[in-house]
């Protein structure tokens, strides 16, 4: 009572309701959905603005971009309990994004007008319109209770079902008259006394309702569900499914009502059902036909067959046939009200579950007939739908568990570690911090900070290829990787610069996934999950933002050694092939693939073998390509070891001892900068030995030892803090170092804020 | 293992090598211009400029070039002023053309008579610089007493500065200036090996 008095008070003074968990939870998500939405407002922006497009438009191009996506995750995460049709809700939405576009547009103008920088100005026009647009999202657009209620179903059962009731195969029907009493007929003889039909019909306009009532009526076979519209065939599916298994029926099919497939078959299809606990009949198996598809829908059939094949790793070869039975304990496994297919890929979707779930579907040959009366409901969204949907289910499928968490949290922090970057960086451009008279300005470079150093010969590299210019700094000291992805990129409309940031950024996000997935395989989930984030945030992961190959070394790399533990081999092969073409360090994978190799080979047959043997000298090969080059364009296969010594690598025996001679006689700045070099070599060793306690395989820690110690020879440490963030097991080190939690903090904290101070000083220093 | 299976193991190793050779090669290629330039710059690595007549808005004047230690190059004209170069920088060594090299008008003199003093060195890095940003460096064809030149573009392009060189050789026979203040050129009239310790 004296808690709704001052709930009743509360209300009268026009105060805020208290926060719930809930609400606590929904501003959290909120807030990370609109933290990456401005991460890709800004980087939109930029990249307009960078391509000569008009601030204003460019803002406009950028907002549209991020509201679209804001929209989407906002509707499937953050608001998710508001559940309501898409358009509406959209329309909603998008109204309320137009309305904070206009604060953005007005505060953006105002600041350019008192000149501003215009990304500081985006950044604030962005920061200002935010409450605007959470506050529209969260009361009217995705509101509670905005969805209309869905229509009731009404079940139509004269009799009751058998006692002991066997199977129940459902009959999806829409403008079906002609063929319902013939189906109905058909299966009770197919059909045994304690086996039962279920009509599921979408209030078929020509009264297939009204005849199914009268079959339910006359024959007490067959139980009627009116659907109020048709919404689909795959919702018609799961009603039937639903009602069936709350029948108790121990089997349940699905037959399509057009004599397609024959009823005088499902027999064999319980049987085999009963026995694998899904069956499908196949037009495709051995045994089977269907010569009721003319050229053209047996194209579209076969080809979709194998494609869903083919992405779903299926050994099926019919999956999207209608006529399927089911053991209950399948049905009940598949979780009925997780599945969002609705066309055709209803079919896929189901079989893939079941067969995830260690279900082997039995295919029954089956001729499939002609359809006997009516028009067919195949149509070309259904076919489009079919396209996106197979390769979504292998996704959501690859992402769902302990994986898709970590998944999820090694992206966060990715997006989180490259904000702080790319903020940094521009800030220290917008600030012309430490004093430089050749900044450019953010509007005409805005990633010149993330393409300073080697960025511009890999752009040199990628605009006009090698050029040995004798006895000087020449290009072919650059690996080919960067110039040609950016290159590529290019060709679609980016700039250079923006394609190279661009792929250093996403080969980042793979390289972190590939690094928790191969460092699971030595020490464990845990461990994997924090050698991601680690990676993520190491002081001199800035250079992972640069256009520079670093972070498509630590994916090839990365992922070379995780399929390799898989036994995928080939797989294996193609990402080290990759490695070797953006960094010679990475002919260093072939200590620790060969030595798994070599620990498999009894078990492995003579195809494996020969894959093992091509992945390990996968990246060699590469660089053996890129020699041949060489020696065809220059005349000389070592073009890149003869441009290096221009830069003063020059490996040499005594190499380390004058690396150490250089650090003590180094002059002021440059000696500060050297040590800063030679400290992370340091770190870089403590963290393989480290690595080598924890239980990562020595082959990779000795590899890891190997990039870091290396390059010392030809007399310098410069770079080395660089060289050393490929070293895979470094990461294994700072996770085994962080396992306890005021470590982890420590480690997380200390690694933030060398990363701030790194991408700060980035031109003050080549990494 | 069989030798079938290591049959396969080569072909998969072939088949990359074979891959990286031919993605590396969807690489751009260097233009023409730039293969001579680099061929240019060859030359003038392998020699060095002794004496040159320069053309400076119709005086003529000669001027010697030979080299210092650290790297440094000195340059005498005819007219007794001294110029030493120090990668692409240029000091006056007397007092007057210091203070007169200070406006624009004179700095650009001074830039000028460095850049047509006959310095190979000078000419190479200005070249490696271009070919180092990209930009084009064979801007057309000429004649040098009666011989087929090209015009190579050196340094930024303002002031202009070419050198041109033999069709066939390449060997450095004159060079141009053209600036706001200043039109020069200058002939070639003799050079040495890079060895013989003499020009510059």
């Amino acid at each position: 009572m004296v808690e709704q008095r001052t709930r009743v008070e509360r209300l009268r003074r026009g105060l805020p309701r208290e926060l719930t968990g809930a609400d606590v939870s929904c501003f959290a998500r909120f807030a990370a959905v609109g933290g990456l939405g401005y991460a890709t407002n800004i980087a939109v922006f930029m990249l307009l603005v960078g391509t000569g497009a008009h601030h204003i438009a460019a803002a406009g191009a950028a907002w549209t971009i991020a509201a679209l996506q804001n929209f989407g995750l906002n509707r499937a995460w953050t608001f998710r309990d508001g559940r309501a049709p898409v358009v509406g809700q959209g329309v909603r939405f998008f109204g309320v994004s137009l309305v904070a576009l206009a604060a953005n547009l007005l505060v953006l103008t105002a600041l350019v007008g008192g000149g501003t920088p215009l990304v500081l100005a985006q950044v604030l026009a962005v920061a200002a319109a935010l409450p605007v647009n959470y506050a529209g999202s969260r009361r009217w657009a995705f509101r509670r209770g905005a969805a209309p209620a869905p229509a009731a179903t009404r079940v139509y059962a004269p009799h009751p079902a058998p006692e002991r009731l066997r199977a129940v195969f459902c009959v999806p029907t829409y403008n079906e008259r002609r063929n319902l009493r013939p189906m109905v007929e058909a299966l009770r003889e197919a059909l045994g006394p304690d086996d039962l039909v279920v009509v599921v019909d979408d209030g078929s306009p020509d009264g297939t309702g009204a005849l199914a009532d009268h079959l339910a009526d006359t024959t007490g076979f067959v139980h009627v569900l009116h659907r109020p519209a048709k919404e689909g065939l795959g919702r018609a599916y799961l009603e039937g499914f639903r009602y069936a298994l709350g029948l108790g029926a121990r089997l349940v099919g699905e037959i399509d009502c057009d004599f397609s497939h024959d009823p005088h078959d499902v027999p064999r299809l319980i049987a085999a059902a009963e026995e694998n606990g899904l069956a499908l009949g196949s037009r495709y198996a051995a045994g089977g036909s269907a010569p009721g598809l003319g050229t053209a829908r047996r194209l579209v059939s076969q080809g979709g067959n194998v494609y869903a094949r083919a992405v779903l790793g299926l050994g099926v070869h019919d999956l999207t046939g209608g006529f399927k039975c089911y053991r209950r304990d399948v049905l009940e496994s598949i979780d009925l009200d997780s599945v969002r297919s609705n066309g055709y890929t209803f079919q896929i979707e189901t079989t893939f579950r079941a067969a995830r779930r260690a279900f082997r579907p039995a295919e029954v040959p089956i001729e499939f007939g002609e359809r006997a009366e009516g028009a067919s409901k195949m149509s070309a969204p259904i076919a489009v739908e079919a396209l996106w949907k197979v390769p979504a289910l292998r996704l959501s499928a690859a992402l769902s568990g302990t994986r898709a968490r970590a998944y999820r949290t090694i992206l966060l922090w990715w997006a989180g570690s490259r904000i702080l970057v790319l903020a940094t960086v521009l800030v220290v451009q917008a600030l012309r911090w430490p004093r430089r008279s050749w900044y450019p300005s953010i509007a005409d470079h805005p990633f010149a900070l993330l393409t300073a150093w080697d960025g511009r010969w890999y752009r040199m590299v990628g605009e006009r290829g090698y050029l040995v210019v004798p006895h000087h700094q020449s290009d072919t000291a650059f690996f080919p990787l960067v110039p040609l992805m950016a290159n590529a990129l290019h060709a679609v409309g980016l700039s250079f610069d923006a394609a190279a940031v661009l792929i250093a950024n996403l080969g980042l996000a793979l390289g972190l996934v590939a690094l928790y997935e191969l460092t699971r395989t030595w020490l464990g989930d845990r461990m994997g999950l924090r050698a991601a984030v680690y990676a993520a945030i190491f002081p001199t992961s800035y250079v992972f933002s640069m256009a520079y190959p670093e972070s498509a070394v630590l994916a090839a790399m990365a992922l070379a050694g995780a399929f390799a533990a898989h036994g995928r081999w080939r797989a294996a092969a193609v990402a080290a092939a990759v490695a070797g073409l953006a960094r010679p360090e990475s002919i260093l994978l072939v200590l620790p693939l060969a030595v798994l190799a070599a620990r498999r080979w009894r078990e492995s047959d003579e195809r494996t073998r020969a894959r093992s043997l091509a992945a390990i000298a996968a990246a060699p090969a590469a660089i053996a390509g890129l020699a041949l080059y060489h020696w065809r364009t220059f005349g000389d296969p070592l073009a890149f070891s003869t441009a290096q010594r221009e830069w003063g690598r020059r490996l040499s025996v005594d190499g380390i001892h004058r690396a150490f001679v250089e650090l003590s006689h180094s002059p002021g700045t440059y000696n500060a900068w050297l040590f800063r070099d030679a400290a992370f070599c340091l770190v870089f060793l403590l963290c393989l030995w480290l690595a080598l306690r924890a239980g990562v395989p020595a082959s990779w820690t000795l590899a890891g030892a190997l990039i870091v110690l290396l390059p010392l020879w030809s007399g310098s440490f410069t770079s080395d803090a660089r060289f050393g963030m490929v070293a895979l097991p470094v990461y294994s080190g700072l996770a085994f170092a962080g396992r306890r939690p005021w470590a982890d903090l420590a480690i997380r904290l200390a690694s933030l804020a060398l990363l701030t101070a790194a991408a700060a000083t980035i031109l003050m220093r080549w990494p | 293992m069989t030798l079938r299976a290591a049959i396969r193991a080569l072909a998969g190793v072939a088949a990359i090598a074979a891959g990286a050779y031919f993605l590396v090669s969807l690489l751009p290629h260097p233009s023409p211009g730039e293969r001579i330039a680099v061929r240019a710059l060859d030359v003038l690595q392998q020699h060095r400029g002794t004496r040159v007549m320069i053309d400076l808005g119709g005086k003529r004047l000669a001027a010697r070039c030979r080299q210092l230690p650290h790297w440094r190059s000195l340059v005498a004209l005819e007219d007794g002023s001294r110029l030493i170069l120090t990668g692409t920088r240029v000091v006056p060594l007397d007092g007057e053309r210091m203070l007169a090299g200070r406006t624009e008008a004179g700095g650009q003199l001074l830039s000028a008579q460095a850049d047509l003093a006959g310095s190979f060195q000078l000419y190479s890095k200005e070249l490696i610089g271009r070919l180092q940003n990209g930009r084009p460096v064979v801007v057309g064809v000429d004649r040098v007493r009666g011989i087929p030149a090209l015009r190579l573009r050196l340094g930024r392009d303002r002031p202009r500065v070419e050198l041109l060189v033999s069709r066939r050789k390449l060997q450095p026979l004159a060079a141009r200036y053209d600036g706001r203040y200043v039109h020069a050129s200058m002939v070639l009239l003799g050079s040495a090996p890079a060895s013989s310790g003499r020009g510059c």
